[in-house]
């Protein structure tokens, strides 16, 4: 009786051990929200215009991404996205009295599933200091050129100084460098490697390590500019100057010459006067340098020594 | 006892509820992340060949999907190693702009590099969508340089066999004279029979041709035979076909086509300028200072156009003479003539034929003879595109004002116009384009409006033209601003006149 007893005791336990295994996971695929059709939208308006205080501007959107890139085109504000549902703007203090304008582009999502770029805009009001008038003195050089419009803001300086009568070839080699552009001569300078080869270039680059960065041979459309302020604020006439030219041109030499500057041009007399080397390149042989007295622009084999060097300051106030 | 098996059977029914129960009992969940699914699909329409030999050509068909946002574009690139072998980029062009499907097929020359060995290359499709987002697809590709047992000298004075002596190298000695044309090619080979030839110039070493003013290709042996070594290691040929149809990849507009084009070497060669038999450049024949050399012809001697042999003008001063085109050589009306450059004739200035028979300087062809009999004829570089157009000379007014040329001034010709209608009807074939010399080989009354076929080895040329200058001054030439017109060339042959013709005188003949 008790081994019976026993059996079936033993039979129940054995029933509850084995019949009752380990439960089976459950497996659920949790949605990938990358797969879904990227979306960004915005629930403001994409332009802000902001004083000239330092201060953070905010951009509010919904989205169905956690992954986004940014970009901003000013130095003078960066951008980053907060709580996947706002663009937070800083923006500097802006010192100059001109308007300036920031362009920041987003876009959601990763890979090959992203929104088309998205734009906000910021426009900053003017500084208090003003900006530098054309023919001011502006550290070691002359104002030639100003904007305050929001798109170029800035303004640019010639040099009081000036390589003349010294070898400043624009190339010691015959290479086509690819240094086609005529309106920035910092773009162009940007396409040399090695600075000893190019002796009018290495002088402007020589300046930037003693007199503030960012002197650079100016592209043949910049030489334009100084060659108005050169002509006392007149368009210079293509071909001999006229008289009234002539007396601006003396006033500025004048000018230069009271504040230590070197003459632009020293041979007022020759058929030519003075030229200097631009920074634009025609081929491998050529570049374009300038003839201040008849304001001719003209191809010179870049290996002459007879070309003066003017070097030039650009400052984005943009 | 019967309490006993009662409670038991209590017991029992317990346990089980228990032990069901529990089995019943949910396992863990356990969330597994979706994969990303890539928006961007792409099939191939066809399957890719199994390899392929340097210097085929890869077609392709793929069928590109996007979920979402609409398809931009296919970049096709076939790369071995580090190296981008090739390059097509297409832009989906779609009715509605927004589909998201497009079919994309090409076909993608394999060139043949030197140093380039037998390996796997990958075909990397890159496709775009309009958001920007992108997709890289790549398929791995076999590619071959091919072997052969011989190569073969096609020379003008008979074909010379040189056999392989091992590995890449070639090895011949023969009595092969060296003052005429030659190139080499390869026998047939592959699927499809295929030859390729090679230009002299495309081998290490070895120049343009034999002509013995280049400088001799050969070792001269002892016993007065030829020795001639090549290694096809050292071969590039850059496979042409449809070349004509690459005008954006293969031209600049400053008039230097890019050297990593594919195309470089063609369109290079295609406008060099002509050599005299001194080694002088140039496009006239000169004397040793310099001077141009003018030709006495016979009273009464007429300049032809080169494609129907029309007269163009009779020569104003026989006597005076005629300057010679170094290097254009050709028959017209079944008599060789030579290339009058610049003639003055009773119906104006006229460059064109000028029957060599009709030269009367005895004197002129003894010092000059060897230049005069220069043939540097343009020759196909492929042979016929599929493409036809009709020449329809182009109205030159609205290019009256422009130059071919940076610095020049009004008063100087060097006109855009030169190159299109002269007046009769009549167009210019170009050996070289304005940059490399601009200078005609052939002159086409374009009044029957012959047939141009373009070589479909060379690309077309796209050159800026410019403004006029301001008036020459001192040392130097001013130079004036690049005009926003910009004219396309493209090379191939009216008749068998080869040359670069302005496709602004050009009408596809459909």
């Amino acid at each position: 009786m008790n081994k019976r007893k026993h059996i079936f005791i033993a039979a129940v336990v054995a029933m509850m051990v084995v019949g009752c295994s380990e439960p089976e996971p459950v497996y659920v695929t949790k949605p990938n929200p990358y797969n879904e059709e990227a979306k960004l939208e915005f629930l403001s308006e994409n332009t802000s215009t902001v004083n000239a205080e330092k201060q953070e501007v905010c951009f509010d959107f919904k989205s169905n991404m956690d992954c986004f890139d940014i970009k901003v085109d000013r130095d003078w504000c960066s951008a980053k996205v907060v709580d996947n549902n706002k663009v937070v703007v800083e923006v500097e203090k802006n010192q100059y009295n001109n308007n300036r304008m920031a362009t920041i582009t987003i876009v959601a999502g990763i890979y090959d599933n992203i929104t088309a770029p998205q734009t906000l805009t910021v426009y900053q009001g003017r500084g208090e200091i003003d900006l530098p008038k054309v023919g001011d003195l502006y550290g070691t050089g002359v104002v030639y050129w100003v904007s305050s419009a929001a798109a170029d803001a800035g303004f640019r300086v010639v040099s009081l100084k000036r390589a003349y009568g010294m070898p400043a070839q624009w190339s010691m080699v015959t290479q086509f460098m690819g240094m086609k552009d005529t309106k920035f001569g910092s773009k162009n300078v940007e396409k040399i490697d090695n600075l000893e080869n190019f002796p009018a270039f290495n002088y402007c680059a020589t300046m930037a390590e003693n007199k503030g960065q960012g002197w650079y041979l100016p592209a043949v459309n910049e030489w334009s500019d100084i060659l108005v302020l050169y002509n006392g604020g007149l368009t210079p006439t293509k071909g001999l100057p006229t008289a009234a030219e002539m007396a601006k041109r003396t006033e500025f030499e004048s000018f230069l010459a009271a504040n230590g500057g070197d003459p632009f041009n020293a041979f007022v007399y020759s058929s030519n006067g003075d030229s200097y080397w631009t920074s634009t390149e025609i081929d491998d042989v050529e570049a374009y340098y300038i003839g201040v007295y008849k304001n001719n622009t003209t191809g010179g084999n870049k290996t002459s020594v007879k070309r003066g060097v003017r070097c030039i300051q650009h400052f984005d106030l943009r | 006892m019967k309490h006993f098996y009662t409670s038991g059977l209590v017991a029992l029914c317990v346990a089980t509820t228990l032990t069901l129960a529990s089995c019943e009992q949910q396992g863990e969940i356990i969330y597994i992340d979706e994969p990303y699914k890539p928006t961007l699909t792409l099939d191939l329409a066809n399957d890719l060949p199994k390899s392929l030999y340097l210097s085929d050509t890869l077609n392709y068909a793929v069928k590109v999907t996007s979920r979402y946002a609409p398809i931009a574009s296919l970049k096709t690139q076939l790369i071995l190693g580090e190296e981008v072998l090739a390059e097509i980029n297409a832009v989906a062009k779609t009715t509605e702009g927004d589909d998201k499907q497009v079919d994309f097929s090409g076909n993608i020359p394999i060139p043949f590099v030197p140093n380039a060995p037998t390996g796997i290359a990958t075909l990397r499709f890159t496709a775009a969508n309009v958001n920007g987002g992108e997709r890289e697809f790549e398929y791995a590709l076999p590619i071959e340089r091919p072997q052969f047992d011989h190569l073969v000298l096609v020379h003008e004075r008979g074909t010379y066999n040189i056999p392989r002596i091992e590995g890449n190298t070639y090895h011949l000695e023969a009595n092969i004279p060296d003052d005429a044309n030659a190139y080499l090619q390869t026998p047939p080979f592959g699927p499809t029979n295929r030859v390729v030839k090679f230009k002299l110039s495309s081998m290490g070493g070895i120049r343009t041709d034999f002509r013995g003013m280049y400088g001799t290709p050969m070792t001269l042996l002892p016993n007065g035979k030829k020795a001639v070594t090549l290694n096809t290691e050292n071969f590039h040929y850059f496979l042409p076909e449809h070349a004509y149809l690459h005008t954006v990849q293969a031209s600049v507009s400053d008039g230097t086509p890019p050297a990593e084009s594919p195309f470089y070497d063609i369109i290079m060669s295609r406008n060099k300028k002509a050599i005299d038999s001194h080694g002088r450049t140039g496009n006239r024949i000169t004397d040793s200072a310099g001077n141009v050399v003018y030709f006495k012809v016979k009273p009464g001697t007429t300049v032809l156009d080169g494609y129907s042999g029309r007269v163009r003008g009779t020569v104003l001063n026989p006597e005076q003479g005629v300057m010679v085109n170094v290097g254009s050589k050709r028959k017209v009306n079944g008599k060789p003539c030579f290339f009058g450059f610049s003639v003055k004739t009773d119906m104006g200035g006229a460059s064109g034929w000028i029957y060599e028979e009709n030269v009367d300087d005895p004197e002129k062809m003894a010092l000059y003879g060897d230049d005069f009999r220069i043939d540097l004829t343009p020759e196909a570089v492929v042979g016929d595109a599929p493409i036809q157009y009709r020449v329809v000379a182009a109205d030159p007014k609205p290019w009256a004002e422009l130059k071919v040329r940076s610095g020049i001034s009004r008063a100087e010709n060097v006109a855009v116009s030169d190159y299109l209608d002269r007046g009769d009807g009549t167009i210019y074939l170009l050996y070289a384009l304005p940059y490399f010399g601009g200078f005609a080989n052939d002159a086409i009354i374009g009044d029957g409006q012959p047939t141009f076929i373009p070589d479909a080895g060379v690309p077309r040329m796209v050159l800026k033209v410019f403004l006029p200058s301001d008036p020459i001054e001192e040392d130097h030439i001013a130079y004036s601003d690049p005009a926003k017109k910009q004219m396309e060339w493209v090379f191939g042959r009216i008749g068998e006149c080869r040359g670069w013709i302005p496709v602004l005188d050009l009408e596809e003949d459909k």
